[in-house]
């Protein structure tokens, strides 16, 4: 399975290269992709260096151009398409169907993946993209079992990505507004989910109080680990009672899972992450290298060390071992 | 702005020889590192510049000294923090100074910190994300930072440095060796009391379920339907 890297510098991408990565992805320094956080993400510039030292070690560089284009500004989102084609990128992540035919217009040669945002999760949404657009690879939805993902990969034609380590979404890709309903701005059309500038901590004793805009969205008592404020991982109460009523700030990990992945037909394994730091991805790369080199060898170590590096510092397997409708 | 518990670390040792230190030479001290990273490393300062300039109140929890640092792309500037300078602070970083040498040489998750409470961040969290990214964008190597601000005593200096960096990992060890030894005891009479109160609750846990069997005979079972007061969370 390949093995694809984030990353929000070019540091970033040269810790992943370094750390094992077959593939790093990255975005432009905009709206044009959803990791669009302050300081982040690449330049013209940037991105050509970065696609030169990638290819010079044999790894491959993707863009994420995933977001929706908002009406009107769409030149800005073309503009990055074309740019990622001349700059030489191996693949293109798009989510919306205007994009995906503009690309495929225009750049009929260029290798289109689809990103999650599009929540592509069943064989005829899948073969619409690869029929209508030459889509090559899908990205899943956090959405899917093992037995859906190997089911899946025997009735379409496109390769499958799945996300293999990092933070989780509340399994409605590409169609959360809960970001938007608190400060006005969603992944899906700024590229950033409750952005920065509406998140605020607050020292209240021993406690750590979270707010998104006007929300709170969380009490942490001194002894418990903080997560980033998203409303999805809010603590909120309900019939006097208060608890994670969405989802637990927890990551997805699938350390003890990689065999049963590449048996289900999975062709790549995605670290979510572009907002992280380089240690964070020369830890997970590292890592996640080591156990699919030694998969390769016919041995496996179910046993993961990331803990300390991911939300609420506790992780799971997700909807991979569900046992829930 | 919050004050932290002092974090026990080999700087807290430092403390008293901090606090006698002249100011002037301590402002000194800040102005050259920052002359030198804003020379060295200066795409950092290129990235951020996105941003307006804006000050930060660097807050290390084991030294008695707090620094406000300016983030500005031409002029930028670390200096002791003042009293009443809070005003014009646009957030804070608290933690421990050997995890904010980590985070500023990019050997270290920020949000790992963070989520592990080793590190505390109040105010606009946007800049100190801008900041974070713009740091971690860069290959920070201090030793060599530190080297070069010496000029042509360098490599004395390097030698210097590594020696010191010696004597602070063996400090750090003893001084976890001494943590544990004072709160091990407190830590032993803890986990008892833990467990009593855990097998309390359980206790409590059974007389509360006992008492809803025994109540569900004689309630009034209520009319129409049962009202969810499910709400988002109250502003605060």
């Amino acid at each position: 399975m390949e093995l694809v890297c984030p990353a929000g510098t070019p540091a970033s991408l040269h810790a992943a290269v370094a750390a094992g990565a077959d593939v790093v992805y990255c975005g432009f320094r905009d709206a044009t992709n959803a990791r669009n956080f302050p300081g982040l993400n690449f330049s013209r510039a940037e991105l050509r260096d970065a696609v030169e030292h990638a290819h010079k070690h044999g790894v491959h560089v993707y863009l994420a151009c995933n977001t929706y284009p908002q009406a009107g500004a769409e030149e800005i989102w073309h503009k990055a398409v074309d740019d990622a084609v001349a700059i030489g990128i191996d693949a293109i992540i798009l989510a919306d169907i205007g994009l995906l035919r503009y690309a495929r217009d225009r750049h009929p040669d260029a290798r289109l993946h689809l990103s999650v945002q599009a929540s592509a999760s069943n064989e005829e949404a899948i073969r619409f993209y690869h029929q209508e657009f030459g889509v090559r690879r899908v990205v899943l939805p956090r959405v899917l079992s093992l037995d859906e993902i190997r089911t899946l990969n025997q009735r379409i034609q496109v390769e499958t990505e799945v996300f293999a380590f990092g933070g989780m979404c509340v399994m409605a890709e590409g169609r959360c507004s809960l970001s938007s309903y608190a400060t006005g701005e969603s992944p899906n059309m700024n590229g950033v989910c409750s952005p920065a500038a509406h998140v605020h901590y607050e020292e209240r004793g021993d406690a750590t109080v979270s707010r998104l805009g006007n929300f709170t969205i969380n009490i942490y008592d001194s002894d418990e680990k903080v997560g980033y404020p998203t409303l999805c991982k809010g603590r909120f109460r309900a019939m006097d009672k208060s608890g994670y009523l969405f989802e637990e700030p927890t990551s997805l990990d699938v350390t003890a899972i990689l065999p049963e992945l590449a048996d289900a037909g999975v062709s790549a394994l995605k670290i979510e992450g572009r907002q992280r730091g380089k240690a964070y991805i020369s830890q997970v790369v590292g890592a996640f290298r080591a156990s699919l080199d030694k998969i390769a060898k016919g041995q496996h170590d179910a046993r993961s060390k990331l803990s300390t590096l991911s939300e609420g510092q506790s992780d799971t397997t997700g909807a991979y071992r569900r046992n829930w409708q | 702005m919050t004050e932290s518990y002092p974090s026990f670390t080999p700087f807290f040792l430092a403390n008293p020889f901090i606090r006698n230190a002249p100011t002037f030479l301590v402002a000194r001290i800040c102005h050259q590192a920052m002359a030198t990273m804003h020379h060295r490393y200066r795409p950092v300062f290129e990235r951020i510049a996105e941003q307006e300039a804006f000050a930060l109140l660097i807050s290390p929890t084991d030294l008695d000294l707090q620094f406000y640092l300016k983030i500005d792309a031409d002029h930028p500037e670390l200096r002791p923090a003042r009293h009443g300078e809070e005003e014009t602070i646009a957030a804070q970083i608290s933690g421990p100074l050997p995890a904010l040498l980590e985070l500023l040489q990019g050997s270290s998750d920020g949000d790992a910190l963070f989520f592990s409470r080793t590190l505390r961040i109040e105010g606009r969290t946007e800049l100190v994300v801008a900041l974070r990214n713009a740091l971690d964008g860069e290959s920070i190597d201090l030793r060599s930072a530190v080297a070069e601000s010496f000029g042509v005593m360098g490599p004395a200096a390097k030698v210097a440095l590594g020696l010191a960096e010696k004597i602070y990992r063996q400090l750090q060890h003893d001084m976890n060796r001494t943590a544990d030894a004072l709160t091990s005891p407190t830590a032993t009479r803890l986990l008892g009391l833990e467990k009593r109160t855990s097998a309390q609750a359980a206790t409590m846990a059974e007389i509360e379920k006992t008492i809803q069997r025994r109540n569900r005979h004689t309630r009034v079972k209520p009319s129409g339907t049962a009202k969810d007061d499910f709400a988002l969370p109250a502003n605060p």
